[in-house]
C-alpha cells in the first residue's frame, strides 16, 4: 500500500515537473526546436484517459455482468457457446483493428476508443462472472430452494455474494487492461496520454514521444501495481 | 444408474431422436439474424465518388442476384437447421460458409448492375447490414465449432476457397474495396510480407531468448521468479508506450555505432519494432515452454534418473516429447499475438499492414482500412490454425 501511494505520488510531481523540464528534454534532443510537451496539459491528458477507462469498464461491467447472468440460467444456457466464439473471435481481432474498423461508422474522436475499450474490458467481466456464478456449489442453492427462496432473491442473495470476489477479479482486470488500451486510441483522435506519442510520431518529435510513452508506462504500472495489492488481499 | 427407458433408447439409436446440441439455440438465433441485417440495414450503398460519403442504394432485382439472394437466404436456414444434430454441427458450418459466400457474391453482382448506369467515378461498397451478416455468420460458425470442441477449420476453409473462386470468377470487381485493393495490389503484397517479415522475426528473436533461459530457469527457482517477473512487467507496458520508448535509446545507440544503420537498425524502423513485439511474446512462450517441461511427473523423472539417464537423455526423450502438446499451445499463442502486435509497427516505421491502417485512418477511407485490418485478421486466423492443426497431429500421432 505504502509503496503505491509513493509511486501515486512520484507519478504526480512529475506530472507537474514535466513541463517545467526545458533544459533536460533539450539536452537529450537537442535537434527538436520545441521538446517540451504543452498543448494539452499532462493531467487534462489523465483525467480524459480515466475517464475513458472509466467510463468503459463502467459500460463493460454491466454488459459482461448482464451477459453472464443470462448464461448461468437454466434457459440462457444457449448462450454458453455463443460466448465462446465471441472469445475467440475477438483474440484474432486486436483493439487497434477494432478502433480502426469503428471509425467510418462512429468517425473521430473518442468515441470508436469508447467502443473498442467496451468490448475487450467486457470480455474479462464476463469469463469471471460466469466462473463466479457457475463455482456456487449445487447443495447451497438446493438449500435456498428449499427455503423457499424465488429465483430471483437466490440470484441477488446467494448467488452473487458467492461470486463476488471472483467477479471483483474480473472487473480489476478489466480496468487495468481499459487503462493500458486506451492509449492506442490516441490514432482515432482521442484525447489521452498517448497523443502525445501519436502527435510526436506524426510531426518527428522524439521528445513528446518519450515523454507521453513515459507517462502511459507509467499509469500502467500503477494500475497493475493496485491491482496486485487488491487481488491479494482478497485471496491472502 | 440410468432408468430404464434411457438405458432402452441408449441402445436403440435409431428409434429415439437424440437432443439437439446446446449450440442449436445459438446458431440459429444467429442464423436469423443474419437473415434480418441486411433487411434492416440495408446490403449496397453507392457513393458518388471517392471522397464523398456513401448512400444506401437498392439492390437491383435482377436474375444474378435474386439467385444469390435466394441462396444466402437457404444457406442461413440450412445453417440453423443442421446445427440441431450434434453430428451435422460441421455441415452447419460449412452451410454458414455457403450463406456469406453467395451474400458476398450477390452484393458482387448487384454492385456490377448499380454502377452500370451510374458515372465512372461512383463507388459501390458493402452497407453495415452486409458487415453485421459476416460477423453473425462467423460467430455462428464459431459457435458450431466450440461444440465439435474445435476451431471453425470448415468455416475458415470454406470461406477462403469461396472467396477465391468469386475473386477468379471476376463477381467481387466492382466492389469498391476490390478496386482499391487491384489498384494497389503490389503495395499489399509487400506490406502483407513485411507484416509476416515484421511478426515472424519477432517471434524467432522470443523463441532464441525463451527457450534456453527456460531450460535454465527449470532448475534455477530464482531465474525463473526473475524471468516470468520481467515478462509479467512488460505485458502491462501499453504496446504503443513501450515502442515510443525503445525509439530513443535505439536512436541513440545508432548514433553512436553509426555502422549498425546498415543492418536496418535504429529508432525508426522496423528494429524497435522486432525488439518490442519480441518482449511481448516471452510471457506466452516461457511460461508455455516451463508448464510443458514440467508436464511430466517428478516420480517419473526420478524413476528415469534411476535407470541411469542423463539429465540431456531425460530432456530428450522424456520432458520435450510429453510437453510438446503444451509448447505448442504457447506458440499458437504468441504467434497470433506477434500478428496482432504487428499493426502497430507501422506507427514508428516498421511497415507492415499496419501503414494501409493508419493511412485509411488519417484520409478516413474506409477501403484502404478493411485493405489492412481483413489481411491481418486473416494471417492471424491462419497462424491460430495452423497451430491447433499441427497440436491435434500431435495428439492423434503416437
Amino acid at each position: 500500500m505504502r509503496a503505491l501511494l509513493a509511486n501515486l505520488l512520484l507519478f504526480g510531481a512529475a506530472m507537474v515537473a514535466a513541463p517545467y523540464l526545458g533544459p533536460l528534454w533539450h539536452a537529450l534532443f537537442p535537434e527538436v526546436s520545441r521538446p517540451v510537451w504543452d498543448s494539452p496539459g499532462w493531467f487534462s491528458l489523465l483525467g480524459e484517459h480515466l475517464m475513458l477507462s472509466l467510463g468503459a469498464t463502467l459500460i463493460a461491467a454491466i454488459l459482461g455482468l448482464g451477459a453472464a447472468i443470462l448464461a448461468t440460467r437454466p434457459a440462457g444456457r444457449a448462450l454458453r457457446p455463443l460466448l465462446d466464439a465471441v472469445f475467440s473471435l475477438a483474440q484474432a481481432v486486436p483493439p487497434v483493428a477494432a478502433i480502426a474498423l469503428s471509425l467510418p461508422l462512429l468517425g473521430f474522436g473518442a468515441a470508436p476508443t469508447l467502443l473498442a475499450l467496451v468490448l475487450y474490458a467486457a470480455l474479462p467481466v464476463m469469463r469471471s462472472a460466469v466462473g463466479g456464478l457457475d463455482a456456487v456449489p449445487a447443495p447451497v442453492l438446493d438449500a435456498a430452494r428449499g427455503t423457499g427462496m424465488g429465483s430471483a432473491r437466490i440470484l441477488a442473495q446467494v448467488e452473487l455474494p458467492l461470486a463476488l470476489p471472483v467477479i471483483q477479479a474480473g472487473l480489476r482486470v478489466a480496468l487495468v487492461l481499459a487503462i493500458a488500451t486506451t492509449a492506442v486510441g490516441a490514432v482515432a483522435g482521442a484525447r489521452c496520454l498517448g497523443t502525445p506519442i501519436v502527435t510526436g510520431l506524426a510531426n518527428g518529435n522524439p521528445s513528446w514521444v518519450l515523454q507521453g510513452a513515459i507517462f502511459t508506462a507509467w499509469l500502467a504500472l500503477i494500475a497493475d501495481q493496485a491491482l496486485r495489492l487488491g487481488l491479494g488481499r482478497h485471496s491472502g | 444408474m440410468p432408468s430404464q427407458p434411457a438405458a432402452l433408447a441408449a441402445r436403440l439409436p435409431l428409434t429415439g431422436t437424440a437432443p439437439p446440441p446446446r449450440e442449436a439455440m445459438a446458431v440459429a438465433t444467429l442464423s436469423v439474424l443474419a437473415v434480418l441485417a441486411p433487411l434492416v440495414l440495408g446490403v449496397l450503398s453507392l457513393a458518388p465518388n471517392r471522397l464523398l460519403s456513401p448512400r444506401a442504394a437498392a439492390m437491383p432485382q435482377t436474375a444474378g442476384v435474386i439467385i444469390c439472394l435466394g441462396l444466402f437466404l437457404g444457406f442461413c436456414l440450412g445453417t440453423a437447421l443442421l446445427a440441431r444434430r450434434a453430428a451435422w454441427l460441421g455441415w452447419a458450418e460449412l452451410a454458414a460458409a455457403l450463406a456469406l459466400c453467395a451474400l458476398l457474391a450477390g452484393i458482387g453482382v448487384a454492385a456490377g448492375e448499380v454502377l452500370r448506369d451510374a458515372s465512372p467515378a461512383a463507388r459501390a461498397t458493402p452497407a453495415a447490414g452486409f458487415w453485421m451478416a459476416m460477423l453473425l455468420l462467423a460467430l455462428a460458425a464459431g459457435c458450431c465449432a466450440a461444440g465439435r470442441g474445435g476451431t471453425p477449420r470448415n468455416f475458415m476453409v470454406a470461406v477462403v476457397l469461396g472467396f477465391g473462386l468469386l475473386w477468379a470468377a471476376g463477381l467481387l470487381g466492382n466492389l469498391s474495396v476490390a478496386r482499391e485493393a487491384s489498384a494497389r495490389g503490389a503495395e499489399i503484397r509487400a506490406a502483407a510480407i513485411q507484416h509476416l517479415g515484421l511478426s515472424g522475426s519477432a517471434l524467432l528473436l522470443a523463441l532464441a531468448v525463451s527457450l534456453p533461459l527456460s531450460l535454465l530457469a527449470l532448475r534455477h527457482r530464482k531465474l525463473e521468479a526473475a524471468l516470468m517477473g520481467v515478462a509479467n512487467g512488460f505485458q502491462v507496458v501499453p504496446s504503443i508506450a513501450l515502442f515510443g520508448l525503445l525509439m530513443g535509446p535505439l536512436g541513440a545507440l545508432v548514433s553512436w555505432a553509426p555502422g549498425l544503420r546498415d543492418w536496418g537498425v535504429g529508432g525508426i524502423g522496423p528494429a524497435p519494432a522486432v525488439l518490442g513485439i519480441a518482449v511481448y511474446l516471452l510471457l506466452p512462450l516461457c511460461s508455455a515452454f516451463l508448464a510443458g517441461l514440467r508436464v511430466v511427473p517428478p516420480a517419473l523423472i526420478d524413476a528415469a534418473r534411476g535407470q541411469g539417464l542423463t539429465e540431456a537423455g531425460i530432456l530428450r526423450r522424456l520432458r520435450i516429447p510429453l510437453g510438446l502438446g503444451v509448447m505448442l499451445g504457447g506458440l499458437r499463442v504468441a504467434a497470433v499475438q506477434a500478428i496482432g502486435l504487428a499493426t502497430l509497427a507501422a506507427l514508428i516505421g516498421g511497415g507492415g499492414l499496419g501503414t494501409l491502417v493508419f493511412q485509411g485512418i488519417g484520409q478516413l477511407a474506409t477501403d484502404l482500412i478493411l485493405l489492412g485490418v481483413l489481411p491481418m485478421v486473416a494471417l492471424s486466423l491462419l497462424a491460430d490454425g495452423g497451430c491447433a492443426a499441427l497440436q491435434a497431429a500431435l495428439e492423434r500421432g503416437p
